[in-house]
């Protein structure tokens, strides 16, 4: 039985309270401080060759980790700490609860973001309990700031918080004269931390601040995540995608009156090229299609350059590659050819480029090993570079792919030249890997991601562009040995914590959690299911009890404590949605395929069925339900609107088996007996 | 009795130990954690709005606080990998040395680092030093890591901070450095890696001078520094080492929180919110210094301090409405005075100590002026008390120091038949008969039936029976204004009896009301104990007072106590009242000045009895009866002999009285004897 505990959970957690499209990205910390102004402190020139900046003038640690204002409760009698607790009031709800259980005391506090019309702020009601053997102390409680007093919000407090039990005496430091707190007593009080706008002090209260938590309470649990039901039966699951697709909305964010589905909300809050490409895929699978398709488009169009080039990150020349599939992958899903027609030009100008940084390695020699391929590259996701690389010809590979088969469809211009590009990388592609190929220590075949060799990396490392080149780009057919070696090597190092170890920035004891999901989709691609259900529980319990990724993390028992990326990683939220959902209504070879990867702990139960509803695809909107008919039989009823592209075959994966159903019907229920 | 052991058992939470030299401009403070403080933002002006009023300042408004407890900046050794804290400690070696070293304790790694001040005169560096050393323990594994300073506070105010070559390493030299990455060298199992940081607090050093050899030699040279001070001039031995210790340790903290202003090395309570002269203090302080054998810096330097606060109206107020203070430096110019023995400069000074008289008959008809309504219209003007009770109010603190300071004059003037002293005795008599009638008027009940006298003139239920009865201990001793056996003085002792139960001192005496210890305080009441013929209390106390300090042998002023809940703390640390009291004590347990008499050994516990190995000893040190020096030896387990001698001085005691086995031995010791050699019996000493 998979279960998800959050075992691998990272050490350093970070969760967020706002809004969907929120400004103000409060984060939560695993202790329950309350963070702001999250800042990069080593800035851009100091990620390269960092070692040349390294000198004898210390380079200090930072206790507030980057955030310019930490913010955590405490109060101010002495007591010892024996436990702390954190969590969610739900999936759903982005209510932080904390618990600190000491010697004598209790203390506890909610956090929830709130707003109205005049003000944005975070509300903090705390609540401490003597217990019998406390005797007495004067004490209250305080906000203990770590960081930048200059940089404070305005906070408010409620009335009493700040009470003396003297008006005697001098209030020297370290000599308070707060109110008593007794055996046997409870209090309670607010903080108000105002974001944004004003708010009347008089109007915090405790009546009050209890209002508005009930208030954003029926928010949160009134918004609809999806816009059409998707229900899993294993309610661990369930609940992993109601904040995975929460999380998607509360780090997205309105820029220049677009909404852009952004990574995360510190290091990564922003748009990314390949991390766009699955958000907004994943906003399709949550039903904001609309949304997805006519402003994530934008968003991307955004970033084009006059050379054609669809780029973010300097060198990064995938990324153009990425954004023609993206652009193509996005009109198919919305069943909008008119809009491919209008972007074809842009899509050429992209092949123009693509052709152009062909020409550009071709005038490098022979000698030089990408010469058949790309200029040296950014590769990202484990290796920097620039170098004559693997993982941009992967990605430009799908973008032409993608490209070729639209243009192929709809008798599009300039479509010999997109055909006649790709046949030459992709032979570019092969030669190369031909000459690459290494074999590791255990006799594994796998292509080192750059064309030169560096003991820093492993085989596995920033393999992530080559996987998604096998799934979703369909490049390599299932059982071609890039794919088989591919996954052999994943497997060879996935024992430890159940999903692939050093994959990605962090070459040593540590995980790329959500690459893993890269990986499960090739896995279901190659026809192994049940490994990629395995790296979907695996995935979640690198989680954060809040139901959030950090990008990297070291493994649970090593000392190493380095980390890496954004939390929440909504790339990972991203991730965790479509692997589900390709498990139940998967894509591949242009056929349409159901309950692939359906695992015994997803079968209905008598209070749950299994529910996808106008799922997208290319092949149109997917709905599917399965539940319980008799004690040894399901009802199983697909339905699918017709899309953009007919698949050839569509068929039922059931009990190791799988069945044909006629793709001329739209509409059908089946039986299907339980396994024995 | 209680128990004799000083393990420190009562230490407080937060912990103050200062690296500085002696006169050093730079207060480094380390905490109970390892971490080095600087710049210590707590403001003294004590008669602030907001100190005075503070439950009027509330706001809807929160006010956040740090942990840097009011520094500036807080430099913290950690490494960067991941491991589990199973302990942690702290060792402050030999008590001569102001060195930390801070230990802690993983489940796998094992991090400890010495702090300690540097500096060479020569290039006018002055530094200070973290030496860590860094080892991974068995099952380790291994992780990227370096030791590295977690900052708390600004890092553009903070000064320049200098690592040793190799401390930051990298495993590789690819890859990107993002936040959370770092690329630093692998720890491995059984691997012991050492460094050095440089805080550069003035002057420059190289950096290619920053080695781990460098920094064990700036160790040495610091430890040598120490061990040649001599914090004691002269020879200060008492055979319990524990005791031994924390005189060293008291004399070097003096010296540490000493500074120079405007060529004057000023006596200061302490490194932060105490890093002045106060009047009171300085008082003691002085005397300590004088016992230190310091006597020529105490008197000539300390007295300019105490002088150059004059107001021209004959007052010395340096804090507003104290106006003990005035009396305070009228008691401490005549004591410092007669302990350097020299008449001369009293004769100089008397002027100034008239005027201050002047000031205050000036109070008295001030008071006066109030009409009889006016509680204190027999005494003085509504006052700043200090001490656990703030003010103004009509009290009994501010008379209490005004008899010690007319009485020391009145008999002084006498002495050297100086002009007005007549009016001096006038007034003296005046406040003290104001002060017996006021008394009366005043004296209360507590509720175990003990009588007392409230400090103030007017029911505050905020206050102790014993609060800010400091003043009113030292009007008994050294003030000598009431006699032992006044009762006042009992009243006073049975009090402090009925509440040293929880931790072996008087609890509540001070600015925290409630479940707290003012530490130092107690040795105020020691004196009384002494002074009453109560030794066993008074040795009691000063032992119970050791244990609340730190194990770096500093006092914070106030904390409270270790069961309670709460976490209040006030004032200093280390606060160096405490060390001067503590060595106070332990030099009038073996040569105190009372009733006109010389006692030597009154309060001489068997502890402190010589070993075969170890005198008793103190050299020279200064009475108004001149200087004084005692060896104690053991010649076998029964037979002691002493070596008595005396430097007359420029007063004569009416009797010697030599205690032995708890008894005076009135006719042992002559003051016509300045030398002598004196078999002793037994050791039956309580």
């Amino acid at each position: 039985m998979r279960t998800i505990t959050f075992e691998h959970a990272p050490p350093f957690q970070q969760l967020t309270t706002c809004f969907p499209d929120d400004p103000h990205k409060s984060i939560v910390r695993e202790d329950g401080s309350l963070n702001y102004g999250w800042h990069d402190p080593l800035g851009f020139e100091k990620r390269k060759e960092y070692w040349k900046h390294a000198s004898q003038l210390t380079e200090f640690a930072d206790p507030g980790d980057n955030f310019l204002v930490r913010l955590k409760p405490r109060f101010t009698h002495r007591d010892k700490l024996i436990n702390t607790n954190q969590h969610l009031e739900g999936p759903r709800v982005p209510i932080v609860v904390q618990e600190e259980e000491y010697e004598h005391t209790q203390l506890s506090w909610t956090i929830a973001s709130i707003r109205d019309e005049n003000f944005r702020a975070d509300l903090l009601l705390w609540k401490v309990t003597a217990k019998p053997t406390f005797g007495r102390a004067p004490s209250k409680i305080e906000l203990c700031l770590t960081g930048n007093p200059k940089k404070l919000p305005v906070i408010i407090e409620s009335k009493g918080t700040t009470s003396y039990w003297t008006k005697d005496g001098l209030q020297l430091p370290g000599l308070m004269h707060y109110g008593f707190l007794n055996s046997g007593e409870t209090k309670e009080g607010v903080f108000l931390l105002v974001l944004q706008g004003k708010i009347h002090p008089e109007i915090v209260t405790l009546e009050w601040a209890k209002r508005e938590l009930k208030k954003v309470r029926t928010y949160w649990l009134e918004l609809p995540l999806y816009k059409n039901p998707i229900q899993i039966p294993d309610t661990q699951v369930q609940d992993m995608i109601d904040a995975s697709a929460r999380n998607i909305l509360q780090a997205r964010e309105i820029e220049n009156g677009i909404t852009e589905y952004k990574v995360g909300p510190t290091v990564y809050r922003s748009l990314f090229m390949v991390d766009g490409y699955f958000l907004l895929e994943a906003a399709h699978i949550l039903g904001d299609q609309e949304l997805a398709f006519n402003q994530g488009i934008l968003a991307i169009l955004r970033r084009a350059k006059p050379d054609g080039s669809i780029q973010i990150i300097p060198q990064h020349y995938k990324e153009t590659g990425i954004a023609i599939a993206t652009i193509v992958r996005q009109c198919e899903l919305m069943g909008d050819d008119g809009r491919l027609v209008e972007l074809w030009p842009t899509i050429l100008r992209a092949v123009d480029y693509i052709e152009i940084l062909r020409n550009e390695a071709h005038q490098m020699g022979p000698d030089y090993p990408g010469y058949k391929l790309f200029p040296p590259a950014y590769l990202d996701g484990g290796i920097s570079g620039p170098f004559p690389d693997y993982t941009t010809p992967g990605w430009i590979l799908v973008g032409l792919k993608f490209a070729k088969e639209v243009g192929s469809r709809l008798e599009l211009p300039g479509l010999e030249k997109i055909r006649k590009l790709y046949d030459e990388i992709f032979e570019g592609f092969i030669s190369c890997a031909q000459r690459d190929i290494g074999i590791t220590p255990e006799g594994i075949p796998y292509l080192p991601m750059i064309m030169e060799h560096r003991s820093y990396n492993k085989p596995q490392t920033a393999t992530w562009a080559f996987a998604q080149t096998i799934y979703p780009g369909e490049v390599f057919p299932q059982d071609h040995p890039y794919v088989q070696n591919l996954l052999s090597l994943l497997d060879s190092v996935d024992d430890e914590q159940g999903i692939p170890k050093e994959t990605g920035w962090i070459h040593d004891q540590a995980v790329w959690g959500y690459s893993a999901m890269f990986y499960a989709q090739v896995w279901l691609y190659a026809g192994r299911p049940d490994k990629a259900i395995d790296y979907l529980y695996a995935f979640a319990n690198h989680a954060s009890p809040a139901r959030v990724w950090r990008e990297e993390q070291s493994l649970t028992n090593s000392r190493s404590s380095e980390y890496c990326g954004d939390m929440p990683h909504n790339w990972g939220s991203a991730e965790f949605i479509r692997l589900v959902r390709n498990a139940l209504v998967f894509e591949r070879q242009n056929r349409l395929e159901l309950l692939v990867g359906l695992p015994t702990e997803w079968l209905p139960t008598k209070e749950r069925d299994l529910i996808l509803e106008k799922t997208p695809t290319k092949f149109g909107l997917v709905s599917i339900r399965l539940s319980i008919k008799t004690l040894s039989t399901y009802e199983f009823s697909y339905h699918r609107d017709p899309g953009l592209h007919e698949p050839k075959e569509v068929i039922v994966h059931w009990n190791n088996n799988a069945f044909l159903l006629s793709k001329s019907e739209h509409s059908i229920s089946l039986e299907l007996e339980a396994s024995s | 009795m209680n128990t004799r052991q000083i393990s420190f058992c009562y230490a407080p939470d937060v912990q103050q130990t200062c690296i500085g030299f002696v006169d050093d401009f730079y207060k480094t403070l380390v905490r109970e954690d390892g971490s080095l403080n600087y710049g210590f933002i707590g403001r003294n002006d004590f008669s602030s709005w907001e100190r005075l009023h503070y439950w009027e300042a509330i706001t809807p408004y929160a006010k956040v606080r740090n942990d840097n407890q009011f520094f500036l900046h807080r430099l913290k050794p950690r490494f960067s990998h991941k491991d589990k804290l199973i302990n942690k400690s702290q060792d402050f070696g030999d008590p001569r040395v102001a060195l930390v070293k801070t230990i802690e304790e993983y489940e796998h790694t094992t991090l400890e680092w010495e702090c300690f001040g540097y500096r060479d005169v020569s290039r006018d560096v002055r530094a200070d030093v973290i030496l860590w050393e860094m080892k991974a323990k068995n099952g380790f594994g291994y992780a990227s890591s370096r030791v590295e300073l977690e900052l708390h506070g600004d890092k553009d105010t903070l000064p320049p901070v200098l690592e040793s070559a190799n401390t930051t390493q990298f495993y590789v030299y690819e890859g990107l450095r993002l936040v959370g990455l770092n690329q630093f060298a692998f720890f491995q199992e059984g691997d012991l890696w050492k460094g050095v940081f440089v805080v550069l607090l003035q002057g420059d050093i190289p950096t290619n001078e920053i080695t781990r050899t460098w920094g064990e030699y700036a160790r040495e040279q610091t430890i040598q520094y120490w061990r040649n001070l001599r914090p004691f001039r002269w020879e200060f031995t008492i055979p319990e080492p524990q005791i031994q210790g924390m005189l060293e340790a008291c004399a070097r903290n003096i010296l540490q929180a000493r500074e120079i202003h405007n060529g004057t090395a000023v006596y200061q309570v302490g490194p932060t919110i105490y890093r002045g002269l106060w009047t009171v203090d300085g008082h003691f302080l002085l005397q300590a210094a004088h016992i230190m054998g310091r006597q020529e810096e105490a008197f000539e330097q300390g007295l300019m301090a105490l002088l150059s606060k004059l107001q021209p109206n004959g007052s010395v107020e340096i804090i507003p409405q104290h106006y003990k203070e005035t009396a305070i430096t009228i008691a401490t110019i005549i004591r410092q005075c007669e302990l350097i023995n020299n008449d001369q400069r009293l004769i100089e000074l008397w002027p100034t100590i008239l005027r201050g008289v002047d000031y205050i008959r000036s109070l008295r008809d001030k008071a006066k002026a109030m009409g009889p309504e006016y509680p204190g219209y027999r005494l003085f003007p509504p006052a700043i008390l200090d001490g656990g009770i703030e003010g103004p109010f009509p009290d009994y603190t501010t008379p209490s120091w005004i008899l010690v300071g007319l009485k020391e004059a009145r008999d002084a003037g006498r002495r050297l038949q100086l002009p007005e002293t007549e009016s001096i005795s006038y007034l003296f008599d005046e406040v003290m008969e104001g002060f017996i009638a006021s008394a009366t008027r005043d004296m209360k009940k507590t509720n175990e039936g003990i009588s007392y006298l409230p400090m103030i003139m007017e029911h505050q239920d905020y206050n102790k029976p014993q609060s800010a009865t400091w003043a009113l201990a030292q009007a008994m001793y050294p003030g000598e204004v009431f006699p032992p056996d006044h009762e006042y003085v009992t009243n006073l002792l049975r009090l402090l009896d009925s509440v040293d139960d929880e931790q072996g001192i008087p609890k509540e005496t001070g600015w925290i009301h409630e479940q707290a210890v003012w530490g130092y305080s107690a040795m105020f009441y020691a004196q009384v104990w002494l002074y009453a013929n109560r030794p066993d209390k008074a040795i009691d106390y000063l032992y119970a007072f050791a244990n609340h300090a730190a194990p770096s042998r500093v006092w914070r002023e106030e904390q409270t106590l270790t069961t309670s809940r709460s976490s209040e703390y006030c004032g200093d640390m280390p606060h160096n009242w405490g060390s001067a009291e503590l060595i106070r004590l332990v030099r009038n347990a073996l040569v105190i000045e009372k009733n006109g008499n010389l006692e030597l050994f009154a309060a001489l516990p068997s502890i402190w009895y010589p070993t075969a190995t170890q005198d008793l000893v103190i050299q020279d040190t200064p009475t108004r009866y001149g200087w004084i020096s005692l060896r104690l030896k053991r010649i076998d387990s029964q037979n002691f002999e002493l070596h008595y001698k005396r430097k007359p001085g420029n007063q004569e005691p009416k009797q010697i009285l030599l205690y032995w086995n708890g008894v005076a031995q009135p006719d042992m010791i002559s003051p016509d004897d300045n030398q002598l050699t004196i078999n002793l019996k037994g050791v039956e000493n309580k």
